[in-house]
């Protein structure tokens, strides 16, 4: 129809390295403020939509997201923080080499971006296109994930040694880090750690560093071509995706068939209707129950505590890795880091 | 009358063999170089990727008011400026103390081997070094060109009618002047074209500097091919198109005084 290049474009946060900050500052997608008018925001999920802002328009219509969970038993998570919980593990196990601190299930090279994100703690920030200079959140993000690195080689080697033996992680490993589907693993985890541990599973996300507030991620998203001719039937594509019912048969889930969560409201929690009621994948002696009524539950509220949502920006996310690697990895002072992380993403934005 | 006119068919025959043999070099020409040149001066005046759309100045007057575009312009001169006349000064001294002897030669085809070596053998060394990131990338330039350029003119040199010298020395001239006014003028269009050929190596150095700093490098060695590289990589064809236009023309300009300036000088 656009004659050059498809009229939709669909993207996946995980599995590609699109800048979508760049890609929408290009002039290469349509501004679909107009489009934006006509949809019925109270269906969807707002704080979610509004990923889909690059430079105070919406370029990107959010399809599902997600969040980075965190599993663990009970005992482990202290208090609301788990910030503070993870700290005070790792110092725990500290001297313990049979333990490990945590597996990290990300698919995301770009750590610092990442927890930066979840954190509030960004420098850029794409809905305005302007650097944002937050020393001191960031210095606290990094302090963390410096914690993160100085446990990664004893949890490796932990991981590496119950590589498919859940029963066996699940005792040696405080933590579970899972970027993959929320509304998968929560069930998922909640049968493998009573059957393995014979405690009651307990999921947590990073919140943000000011408040409580939680940030999702935009897994799957899609935008339109600015060359397109047909931009109301472009618009009526995206829409229905939006609103399928695809993502809700949990029973056959495999890890190749991660189920994100939708952006619509009602899909969503049609989902959690079904993991309540579905068994979930078998294998070897492993049958996933149905969720049980508390985890659905905290799985109903879960949007509530949903403030804010980006799209992964993997590609900035490398230049942050490159400029903290070596204050995260090789000691060097926090500050020179921070400097030069400004000073490239100024370059970012501005070229 | 019939052998002339024999004569005159087979000349126009000649004529027609010279253009036949000269075609693939126009068709490649054309299609490689200049249209290619031409479509790209066309896209700059287009406000968006993909379907071309007049957008009149846009691109340029959004380009001139980048700072960080202007950063790249000088920097990109800067660089290649310092990069080039260092690398001449010491490709004089070499081609002055070296002669053509043997082991010479030897040792200069050993010099020429960096520039046909993988760049991330001297990346890994520059980096233990910790000097500032425009040394590194004069030291690389220079580390990887050096050798070619002295071999290139010594294989020159070769063929210079060994009279003048004798001529020379009959007369009692130094070693100094014989260099400065026999071998160097007879030199001049090897020289120019290593001019001509240095700016293209110039360009050719992003890969170690991308190896080295990345994408976003330092500000004092963010050049015009970094912009270039992320313009493309994010699909902004219309703002590379600009930016390319605008950085031809100090090229072309120097291209172009370089093959008029020293036509007056040559012996050849």
């Amino acid at each position: 129809m656009s004659g050059k290049g498809p009229d939709v474009l669909l993207f996946n946060s995980l599995y590609s390295d699109t800048d979508p900050y760049k890609l929408a500052s290009s002039g290469i997608l349509l501004d679909l403020d107009a489009q934006m008018e006509t949809l019925q925001r109270a269906d969807y999920f707002e704080e979610i939509l509004d990923a889909g802002i690059v430079n105070g328009k919406q370029y990107y219509i959010p399809l599902s997201w997600n969040v980075l969970q965190v599993y663990a038993t009970e005992d482990k998570v202290t208090g609301n923080n788990l910030y503070e919980s993870i700290l005070q593990e790792a110092e725990k196990i500290a001297d313990d080499t049979s333990l490990g601190l945590s597996t990290y299930q990300f698919f995301r090279d770009d750590w610092m971006n990442l927890f930066m994100e979840l954190g509030g703690s960004q420098v850029l920030d794409a809905k305005t296109g302007t650097l944002q200079d937050q020393k001191e959140a960031v210095q606290k993000t990094a302090e963390f994930l410096k914690v993160l690195y100085g446990k990664q080689e004893q949890s490796n080697t932990i991981g590496m040694k119950y590589n498919n033996d859940f029963a066996g992680a699940l005792t040696h490993m405080s933590f579970m880090v899972e970027n993959f589907s929320m509304l998968t693993h929560v069930r998922f985890y909640e049968t493998l750690y009573l059957r393995n541990t014979q405690k009651e599973m307990a999921m947590s996300v990073f919140t943000r560093q000011d408040d409580d507030g939680v940030t999702a991620q935009v897994i799957n998203y899609g935008a339109i071509n600015a060359n397109t001719q047909n931009v109301e039937a472009a618009w009526e594509f995206l829409q229905s995706i939006m609103d399928v019912q695809a993502s809700v048969n949990f029973a056959r889930t495999q890890t190749e068939q991660a189920f994100y969560t939708p952006v619509n409201v009602k899909g969503y929690e049609e989902c959690v209707r079904q993991l309540t009621i579905q068994k979930g994948p078998t294998g070897g002696k492993l049958m996933v129950g149905p969720l049980s009524t508390e985890q659905g539950d905290m799985l109903y509220a879960f949007p509530d505590r949903i403030t804010e949502a980006v799209i992964p920006n993997t590609t900035f996310g490398m230049i942050v890795q490159e400029c903290m690697d070596p204050y995260l990895q090789e000691g060097v002072a926090f500050d020179t880091c921070y400097d030069t992380l400004l000073q490239r993403t100024n370059l970012y934005l501005s070229e | 009358m019939n052998k002339g006119r024999d004569k005159g068919e087979l000349q126009v025959k000649r004529e027609m063999k010279k253009y036949l043999f000269l075609l693939p070099n126009v068709i490649g020409m054309l299609l490689f170089y200049l249209l290619s040149m031409g479509y790209c001066f066309l896209y700059a005046f287009s406000s968006k990727a993909g379907r071309f759309s007049f957008g009149g100045l846009k691109n340029y007057i959004s380009l001139f008011q980048s700072a960080t575009f202007f950063m790249a312009f000088t920097n990109t001169y800067i660089l290649m400026g310092i990069c080039i006349v260092s690398l001449f000064l010491l490709t004089i001294v070499l081609e002055y103390v070296l002669d053509s002897s043997a082991l010479h030669l030897m040792l200069l085809m050993l010099l020429s081997v960096p520039m046909l070596l993988p760049p991330n053998l001297i990346t890994s060394y520059a980096v233990d070094l910790q000097l500032s990131p425009r040394i590194v990338l004069v030291f690389i330039f220079i580390w990887k060109y050096l050798g070619f350029h002295v071999f290139l003119l010594k294989m020159a040199e070769m063929g210079m009618h060994t009279e003048w010298m004798d001529a020379a020395l009959l007369d009692h001239a130094s070693k100094w002047q014989m260099f400065l006014y026999i071998r160097l003028p007879y030199l001049f269009p090897y020289i120019r074209f290593l001019l001509i050929f240095d700016g293209v190596c110039f360009f050719r150095l992003f890969r170690e500097s991308y190896l080295l700093y990345g994408q976003y490098p330092s500000d004092e060695v963010y050049t015009m091919i970094h912009f270039f590289f992320n313009n493309f990589q994010n699909m902004n064809y219309q703002r590379l198109a600009a930016a390319a236009v605008v950085t031809l023309v100090p090229f072309m300009v120097w291209n172009i005084f370089l093959w008029k300036a020293g036509d007056q000088y040559e012996m050849v």
